[in-house]
């Protein structure tokens, strides 16, 4: 009694789901990583940390500006990393006064790599600069 | 201490897959080829298993019959651990891979003192608990990770994640997912360590896996809390290794390369190990047959045919004179000195 | 050898140590050795019984005697019945390669609890043959053999065998709290 049939059945279902991320991907065309627009420094000469810092832990300084403003009230100005101008703690006010559009700059990446941020569970997303069809 | 060699072979991977992380060139080798080739050998190893099991047979009927099997109709069948149809036996493996009922069902046994010891036995959910959770924790990882295999990503994985990270504690937000996972496996070890009878029976092929998963889990949480990697960067390489355009975008951190070697090792080690339970489970005879010897014949393919059936006449005629002698009554009496004359006239 | 009372082997398995209630052998189960005395062990068959059945190797001999009176060449002719029987049983196969060591069987198999021996627990009992099955198949046994436990086939083990197996009466209670794939611990 040797079930073969039963075992070339699981094998290839096995190996059509081993597989199918392979295949998944194959069929879904392009998948080159995107590159953010709309990063360009509009007025200021510096972000206010350097660009390997924002690219990796950007959550993290947002989080640490959300807790010092509205847990502490300490709402005063940072500096921008080459300490040339001040830019206000804030998302809306400070980090979109450069980069206007959250769907060219924030979802590229987020997009690319799944990122779900709950920023703008409380936060109402600026008006798209060209196309405001994603503003919500 | 059979756990110091574990401890020693896993420590050594993690410095191999750090120091090899840190320059470009050998970043390749471990972040590229070591898991291409470690994914063949899992898929490859567990077919080639799976292949060698199928070849010898089954060639007796053994379901572990756990509960009262179909009998009279006034007599209560336990439908699903005595199960006698297909459908049950359905039933019966669904619980058991999902969720883990055998093991649900452990006791265990302890000596209470009293004026006589006495033994007892109380219900024990310990090992379900930590198991299941383990084991399900990991799953939804393995699932969580396809958002670095697929573009677009999957529908669903984002529903997963939100779940996932219900409780939005920091940023990026902790999933919780990781945090029992880690508990589970942390549990199953020390386990290991401080329960007497586990601890003798356990080899360093046991701790290892354990370890190696733990290990696994903590880098795998040190890249998104600690180090927070660039994960665009990763997601280029990964979606390079699975639409087989290799490539290595640069600027990842050692610690992602860590966490591929002992994922790399991990799919290596699957197949030849005791981890290959997982696809085990499925071809289990104690647990995936249907308990109805009585009525479909199962056949042996192995059965010798000169072994010849031994009828109870057969057997009472070779011992006929032992069992007149012990008083053991026989259906045919031994041949009476009369009787025996007249068989052998009739012969002659 | 006085017939021990119920109430004697009950305070015994409670007070004396062993491993079910707790103290742990100062040995690897590797290392220690079994003991044959009087009242220990299934005598064996007489040899007339044995060749009547038409079974090899009939002859008088008693495994408390240090020699065992095994015929030449007795590793190769356990190795290929091994083969053999992995070849004829695929549940032998399957359990030898898979059993996790979770330990869910040991505190369920009668002989563990009345003795305390960890040798009679249902999955030690079987690594007793899991030791010598990896020595021989498993594919990472040059380099692993000592993380995995691995043990060349050797009177000693021959020894165990035989002890541990005839305490074992095949009830198979241990198969039905076995998580991964309900091992019965008595090979065919």
């Amino acid at each position: 009694m040797y079930d073969k049939g039963k075992v070339l059945l699981g094998l290839a279902i096995f190996l059509v789901l081993a597989l199918s991320v392979v295949g998944y991907n194959m069929t879904a065309g392009d998948n080159k990583k995107p590159e953010p627009e709309d990063a360009k420094l509009k007025g200021y000469t510096a972000c206010v940390k350097k660009t390997d810092y924002m690219k990796s832990s950007h959550m993290v300084l947002l989080n640490q500006w959300r807790d010092e403003v509205i847990r502490e009230g300490k709402r005063e100005m940072v500096e921008t990393a080459d300490g040339s101008l001040m830019v206000e703690k804030s998302l809306q006010n400070g980090c979109m006064k450069c980069h206007t559009s959250k769907v060219k700059f924030c979802d590229t990446c987020h997009q690319y790599a799944s990122v779900k941020p709950y920023c703008w569970d409380c936060h109402l997303a600026p008006v798209e600069p060209t196309d405001g069809k994603e503003a919500h | 201490m059979k756990v110091l060699r574990p401890i020693i072979a896993v420590i050594a991977l993690i410095v191999a897959g750090g120091v090899l992380g840190m320059s470009q060139g050998t970043q390749m080798l471990v972040g590229v080829i070591l898991p291409s080739i470690a994914f063949l050998v899992l898929i490859v190893g567990i077919i080639r298993k799976v292949i060698d099991w199928s070849k010898s047979p089954v060639p007796f009927k053994i379901p572990t019959t756990c509960g009262q099997a179909k009998s009279l109709s006034f007599i209560k069948e336990d439908r699903f651990d005595c199960p006698t149809s297909k459908s049950d036996v359905i039933v019966r493996m669904f619980l058991e891979i999902f969720l883990f009922r055998s093991l649900f069902r452990n006791t265990s046994a302890d000596v209470k003192s009293g004026d006589l010891p006495k033994l007892h036995y109380g219900p024990s959910l310990w090992l379900w608990l930590f198991g299941i959770l383990f084991h399900y924790t990991f799953l939804t990882i393995v699932f969580r990770h396809l958002r670095l295999f697929t573009e677009p990503v999957l529908p669903g994985l984002a529903l997963l994640e939100y779940l996932d990270g219900f409780v939005q504690i920091g940023a990026p937000v902790l999933y919780q997912s990781d945090l029992i996972f880690m508990g589970a496996i942390t549990a199953l070890f020390i386990r290991r360590l401080i329960m007497p009878q586990v601890r003798y029976i356990s080899l360093g092929t046991d701790y290892f896996p354990l370890l190696l998963i733990f290990a696994i889990g903590a880098t795998g949480m040190l890249m998104r809390h600690y180090f927070r990697v660039d994960i665009t960067a990763i997601k280029q390489l990964t979606m390079g290794l699975v639409t087989l355009n290799w490539a290595n975008p640069g600027n990842i951190h050692p610690v992602f390369f860590m966490h591929v070697t002992l994922v790399s090792t991990l799919m290596i080690y699957f197949p030849f190990s005791k981890l290959m339970h997982a696809v085990g489970i499925f071809f289990s005879p104690t647990r995936n047959m249907a308990n109805d010897s009585r009525a479909k014949r199962h056949i042996n393919p192995w059965n010798d045919p000169n072994i010849k059936p031994h009828s109870y006449a057969a057997y009472e005629d070779e011992f006929r004179q032992f069992m007149v002698d012990a008083e053991i009554p026989v259906d045919k009496e031994l041949p009476s000195a009369s009787a025996a004359e007249t068989t052998e006239e009739v012969t002659a | 050898m006085a017939i021990p009372k119920v109430q004697e082997l009950r305070k015994a398995v409670a007070t004396e140590p062993n491993l079910f209630t707790g103290a742990i052998p100062r040995k690897d189960w590797q290392d220690t050795f079994t003991e044959f005395k009087e009242g220990n062990f299934a005598y064996p068959a007489k040899p007339e019984m044995v060749a009547y059945h038409k079974f090899p190797n009939s002859r008088v001999w008693s495994p408390d005697e240090d020699d065992w009176k095994l015929p030449d060449g007795w590793e190769d002719i356990i190795l290929t019945g091994l083969k053999e029987r992995l070849g004829k049983f695929r549940s032998l196969k399957l359990f030898m390669d898979i059993c996790v060591r979770c330990g869910a069987c040991a505190d369920k198999c009668h002989f563990f609890l009345g003795t305390g021996d960890p040798k009679n627990m249902p999955v030690l009992r079987a690594e007793l043959l899991r030791s010598v099955y990896r020595n021989e198949y498993s594919i990472g046994r040059k380099i692993l053999g000592k993380m995995q436990g691995n043990r060349p086939m050797t009177v000693k083990v021959l020894k165990e065998w035989f002890m541990y197996s005839y305490q074992c009466t095949e009830c198979r209670r241990c198969s039905v709290f076995c998580p991964t794939v309900s091992i019965p611990l008595k090979s065919p």
